[in-house]
């Protein structure tokens, strides 16, 4: 059975963005969420997902590498086995292998990850429509007014098992965790209580004294705060239930206050339909896997004028953005960037990207390069104080043109075009790795659609 | 004819085969142009790439010729395959 302290901590996504599997994924303003919960967790979902696809290394001491870790490779995930042989989450790759020589090394695959979490998602949505992720491998699934399609509550664990095994292979659903309870933060809890196969609801009327035996840090919070409760000799919810509110506030803020809350079992956060808005994608195929930071960022910049052009991008800015890539040899690598404020500015997206990549680049050679713009707000119409505009601006009808923007009477040339061929037949000459000493490799077509 | 992947870059500058005479040594003697075959005049550089050993190693020995018609012409001979290839360098 998973300790609680085991667990990954949980967010409820109130007050500011935080690091980590949270909740604050965006929901539908204003739509009612289901009180009744359903928490779906599968522990070590990327290790499982790896040991799924190949079985024959289930046996062994596996460790999968953390995502993105530079030059330092640390462990992520652990099998049963590694972790009797001391091997621990966190701990360098030199470290482990000297514990374990016998260590498998697994790099990770995030692309296939995300691609799972989609699938579990979607798994989940034949029980219910009101799904809510909370990072990799934890969904919550609202079941109020489901009695009339499915019966009562008692069998929407079981429901939910089945409805995971027709997508999962068995030994990856056979490790799954539910847990159901009013609110996500009781249904999380009686989720990291459960053991695999053995599901646990808790009714109302019992949520206090089932979460008073529970330590404090299961506690949605700042685990600084956890940390101060633990020196201050509050370890469990039912000794920080006894604390009166003032106290709490006037020594954590409001935090002090919501904390009490889940304590107590009195606040119930509803699980909120998950709202996706429509992602804007833009891909590149290298004609050879391209490995040079330049090419990369070539490419990226490329990507970035393809998908901010997008009909579906116009008149909003972008917040999120997520830069994947297919390697050589057959894993993936990927990574995310949550922007200040919406923008629609080239440079301003690309910038923390390329930041990113230097910090945790692709480990092989890229065969295929995706943007995904996800996350969007209202564009912003003021340039940044410090946006000038470079020289060497062109002009389009007497109109002068910023770098890199197309005349409408060619963008609606080539829509024509496309209409009557079903693909643009102009191109442009790019650069590709304008370094290489293979002549081929330095410039390429690239299809030309404005 | 369908259409192309809008997503896949098309490389530029794409070697092909040429049918080449060579003398002792390998020299290139005569190319098989389009136009006919053309006789060189002059080698005016050679130089070897290898790159890429650890995945499908590339070994090329290119050589910038003078034709005896005033043109200059780039020209490799893959040294993995054996064969002769027209190239801008």
């Amino acid at each position: 059975m998973a300790s609680l302290q085991q667990a990954p901590p949980l967010l409820l996504g109130v007050g500011e963005e935080k690091e980590g599997p949270s909740l604050a994924s965006p929901s539908l303003p204003g739509v009612p969420g289901s009180r009744r919960a359903l928490c779906v967790w599968l522990p070590t979902f990327e290790l499982r997902l790896e040991l799924a696809r190949s079985p024959e290394l289930d046996a062994t001491s596996v460790a999968l590498l953390a995502p993105g870790g530079g030059s330092r490779h640390t462990v992520w995930q652990v099998s049963e086995r590694g972790a009797e042989a001391g091997v621990l989450p966190g701990q360098l790759v030199s470290q482990a292998v000297s514990l374990c020589p016998a260590l498998t090394l697994l790099e990770p695959d995030p692309a296939h990850y995300d691609a799972a979490q989609e699938e579990m998602l979607e798994t989940l949505m034949e029980l219910s429509p009101v799904v809510e992720p909370a990072g990799r491998g934890r969904i919550f699934v609202g079941t109020d007014g489901l009695e009339r399609l499915h019966g009562p509550p008692s069998r929407y664990p079981g429901l939910a098992l089945q409805a995971l095994l027709g997508t999962f292979p068995r030994p990856l659903v056979a490790a799954t965790r539910i847990g159901q309870a009013s609110g996500k933060f009781g249904a999380w809890v009686a989720a990291a209580r459960a053991g695999p196969g053995s599901p646990v609801t808790i009714p109302d009327p019992e949520i206090p004294s089932f979460l008073a035996s529970c330590p404090v840090s299961v506690l949605p919070v700042e685990p600084l705060m956890v940390q101060r409760l633990e020196r201050l000799g509050i370890t469990t919810l039912e000794k920080l239930s006894s604390l009166p509110e003032p106290a709490l506030v006037s020594q954590f803020g409001s935090q002090g206050r919501r904390a009490l809350e889940w304590a107590t079992g009195r606040r119930v956060d509803p699980v909120r339909p998950l709202h996706r808005p429509r992602p804007i994608r833009a891909s590149l195929d290298f004609p050879s896997p391209a490995g040079r930071t330049e090419t990369l960022h070539g490419a990226l910049d490329r990507l970035l004028d393809r998908a901010l052009s997008r009909p579906a991008r116009r008149g909003r800015g972008v917040r999120g953005v997520r830069l994947r890539a297919d390697l050589e040899g057959g894993k993936s690598w990927s990574m995310e960037v949550v922007l200040r404020e919406p923008t629609a500015q080239k440079e301003s997206i690309a910038f923390p990207l390329r930041a990113r990549m230097a910090l945790s680049p692709p480990p092989r050679a890229v065969e295929r390069l995706v943007l995904e713009m996800f996350r969007f707000g209202p564009a912003t119409s003021q340039p940044g104080f410090f946006h000038r505009k470079e020289g060497g601006g062109r002009e389009a009808g007497g109109v002068e043109m910023a770098e890199g923007a197309v005349p409408p009477s060619l963008r609606e040339a080539v829509k024509e075009l496309k209409l009557k061929l079903g693909h643009s037949p102009l191109y442009r000459v790019v650069e590709v790795d304008p370094w290489s000493r293979i002549p081929e490799r330095r410039h390429a077509l690239l299809s030309f659609e404005p | 004819m369908s259409a192309p992947n809008p997503h896949a870059l098309r490389p530029l500058n794409m070697p092909r085969p040429l049918r080449v005479r060579t003398g002792s040594g390998g020299r290139p003697l005569f190319l098989h142009l389009d136009r006919g075959v053309r006789r060189v005049q002059h080698i005016l550089e050679i130089w070897q790439v290898d790159e890429e050993w650890w995945r499908e190693p590339i070994s090329r020995r290119y050589a910038r010729l003078a034709l005896d018609d005033g043109r200059i012409v780039t020209v490799y001979l893959d040294l993995l395959g054996r064969e002769w290839y027209l190239q801008e360098g």
